[in-house]
């Protein structure tokens, strides 16, 4: 009887949190098919009085989106490649390599780990500039070759995989890279998976830096098409934001969906043993 | 065919190819960015203004670039200057005139503006516009995307809470009393509120209570608040009792949500910006009308938006740059822009166009802005001011929601300012 009793009352706050979390999804949802004036009343709607099913065209004209999705895609897949590439190769040294320095760049990487995009920014583009790749897709790419979350997060996973496989395998004459690419990335799968979906929001979502380093329409990203529906001094058009929103997060969410228990899997790693 | 024709034919085609190397000339392309809301609406009319530029100066192309907000558009342009790639020409916020003039980013205009009649050009705008130009004393900005903040009111209810709907409150007493009428309650709850003043990052209210009681909020030459000082604190005291004592007043509204709730009708009568007229006229259902910001001592309402600045460094560029300023600020292009956008004709001409005429005759309040470019003031502004403006913004918030004394909050407030004004 108490038992069921705790079961009713977990299921009680579970829900509670899941409704806490839905809600605002629900409200974007429904704000997207609203008319303008039903956007602010003074008890809330929980239904749209009529589906304003022409938002959605409304707020595709609002910008260059087909072409920001196709700029968002390339970027953010160039990206995680790029960051998956560096960051298992790096892992794999600071995992099962000896070297000299060692700790040392691995405290480092750590390091990089804390210092936000404020701070290197100003650096970043003046080293663009010199190359002369601004207002490029080298630009959106390039200074996110290289990813410190990754190559910590693939060290912890490859940690895991015992000093006997490496030896068993060394025996077959399976050694460095064909060791990382037949051993060692297929037993981190959970963790490999995971990041790939963490960097690919994080780059899809990304607005300050496409917004700084270029200048054409042709190679801005979908987050600076969202930006134009909000306005400075002027009013926004809440709907039609809240529907531009909704196809520009439609993809992540999708993916998000389909993946989830791999994006549990990466935060319970993140807490770390090793 | 007879030889004529084939003269004729010669005579063109030599005279084709011969202008052709003056006339095909390389044009000098110019980079032009902007900040503005944009969406379905003001980004077309920016580029059917670059058109007709590019149209009317062969030998200029304009690239307009959208850069965010106007806090971005300032990042981009001091990373810009850093790396050497900055624009021919921007809008930029008012108060980052002295920022930017600082940094050395922006072009003295001085020299040009005597080329074009000095004196002379610059008294074709508002007086009260072009304060926020200056920098050092040279000229800076050119005013182009400029507003002030005006009262929208709702009719209607002027009228259920038997109020005249043509007399909006013109003083701080009439505006208290009539919010009072105005707030309608069911038990706790408010249903419509009196008045509502939303709130920005870069605290325009404030400065338009402040200067209605006679202060300035920042001493003339830039260095120190003087939120403390009695007007200074009269003025906020006064928004702290329209929150807490009359309660006529919600205590946080964000900016961008107060159009959209007076068109709902949960607030009678709101503050907010000239550039929200366009909104207003597409949304809202009731008969509405535009009222002054309220007197105290004076009326004062603070100027704000954005200027255009000149960034080119090269003659031939900044001389191009400056044909597409002057071309962009002219009596008719300014009107354009003012008809579209809702912002105010920064032109003193424009009014007079047939274009503006109409414009008042179907929408009459509109009178109500040009009666306000007369005393409007500058926006406090300095090249250290972004933290005071941030500590400015906090204190407000504070204050409004009870978190903080009035007095001692303002005290700590004003050293802190002060002293984050004098370390950079």
């Amino acid at each position: 009887m108490t038992r069921a009793l705790n079961r009713l009352a977990l299921y009680a706050a579970v829900l509670a949190v899941a409704a806490l979390v839905a809600t605002p999804m629900y409200w974007l949802v429904i704000s997207a098919f609203k008319s303008s004036d039903e956007i602010f009343t003074s008890t809330p709607r929980w239904l749209p009085a009529a589906l304003e099913w022409h938002n959605f065209g409304r707020a595709w004209q609002g910008a260059a989106f087909g072409r920001y999705f196709l700029n968002s895609t390339v970027v953010a897949l160039a990206i995680v490649f790029l960051q998956l590439a560096t960051s298992s190769l790096a892992a794999y040294a600071l995992a099962r390599r000896r070297f000299v320095g060692r700790t040392v760049v691995l405290l480092a990487v750590i390091g990089a780990l804390i210092i936000p995009i404020q701070v290197t920014f100003l650096a970043n583009f003046i080293t663009l500039q010199h190359l002369g790749w601004l207002d490029s897709y080298w630009a959106l790419v390039a200074p996110f070759t290289a990813s410190a979350f990754g190559t910590f997060l693939l060290r912890q996973a490859f940690l895991a995989v015992p000093e006997a496989m490496e030896d068993a395998a060394r025996l077959d004459r399976c050694t460095g890279l064909a060791f990382l690419w037949h051993f060692l990335l297929p037993l981190s799968r959970p963790t490999v998976l995971a990041f790939t979906l963490v960097a690919l929001v994080t780059h899809w979502n990304d607005y300050f830096w496409p917004l700084i380093v270029t200048n054409r329409d042709e190679i801005r990203t979908l987050p600076i098409g969202l930006a134009m529906f909000v306005t400075q001094e002027v009013m926004s058009d809440w709907n039609l934001l809240m529907a531009a929103t909704l196809f520009v997060a439609a993809p992540m969410l999708i993916i998000f969906f389909l993946t989830q228990r791999y994006f549990i899997r990466s935060h319970m790693h993140a807490g770390l043993k090793g | 065919m007879n030889i004529r024709h084939v003269l004729c034919g010669l005579l063109a085609a030599t005279a084709l190819a011969c202008g052709s190397p003056a006339g095909a000339a390389e044009p000098v392309h110019l980079s032009f960015w902007y900040p503005v809301d944009l969406g379905g609406g003001l980004a077309k009319v920016i580029d059917g203004l670059v058109a007709d530029f590019d149209k009317a100066h062969p030998d200029i192309q304009v690239t307009p670039t959208y850069t965010g907000s106007y806090d971005t558009t300032l990042q981009k342009i001091q990373a810009a200057k850093m790396a050497g790639t900055l624009p021919d020409v921007a809008v930029t916020e008012i108060s980052s005139v002295p920022v930017l003039g600082a940094l050395g980013a922006a072009r003295p205009l001085d020299a040009l503006i005597a080329g074009e009649g000095g004196k002379k050009f610059l008294d074709k705008f508002w007086p009260s516009m072009l304060l926020n130009c200056v920098y050092d004393g040279k000229v800076y900005g050119i005013p182009f995307q400029r507003s002030t903040p005006v009262m929208y009111y709702n009719k209607d209810a002027f009228k259920a809470a038997g109020l005249d709907p043509d007399k909006p409150p013109l003083t701080w007493d009439e505006l208290v009393a009539d919010a009072e009428k105005l707030t309608k309650r069911d038990g706790d709850r408010v249903t419509q509120w009196g008045l509502e003043l939303p709130l920005e990052a870069f605290n325009w209210f404030y400065y338009a209570l402040v200067y209605s009681n006679g202060g300035q909020s920042l001493s003339p030459d830039g260095t120190k608040a003087l939120w403390d000082q009695p007007p200074e604190l009269a003025a906020l005291g006064f928004w702290h009792d329209l929150v807490n004592k009359y309660k006529v007043t919600p205590a946080y509204t964000p900016w961008n949500d107060g159009p959209q709730e007076f068109a709902a009708g949960k607030v009678a009568m709101i503050w907010h910006s000239t550039g929200s007229q366009a909104f207003m006229r597409q949304n809202v259902k009731f008969a509405w009308g535009l009222g002054r910001i309220p007197k105290h001592a004076q009326f004062g309402p603070p100027s704000g938006g954005g200027n255009l600045m000149l960034y080119a460094t090269d003659p031939a560029r900044q001389k191009a740059a400056w044909s597409f300023i002057v071309w962009l600020s002219d009596a008719k292009q300014a009107a354009r822009w003012s008809i579209a956008s809702g912002y105010l004709a920064t032109n003193v001409a424009s009014w007079d166009l047939p274009e503006m005429k109409a414009l008042v005759k179907e929408h009459p309040e509109v009178l109500v802005t040009k009666a306000q470019l007369a005393d409007a003031k500058a926006e406090p502004a300095s090249a250290k001011y972004a933290p005071a403006r941030d500590i400015l913004n906090a204190l407000i918030k504070d204050v409004l929601a009870n978190k903080a004394q009035l007095e001692p909050a303002v005290k700590e407030a004003v050293a802190n300012a002060n002293a984050a004004m004098a370390k950079q």
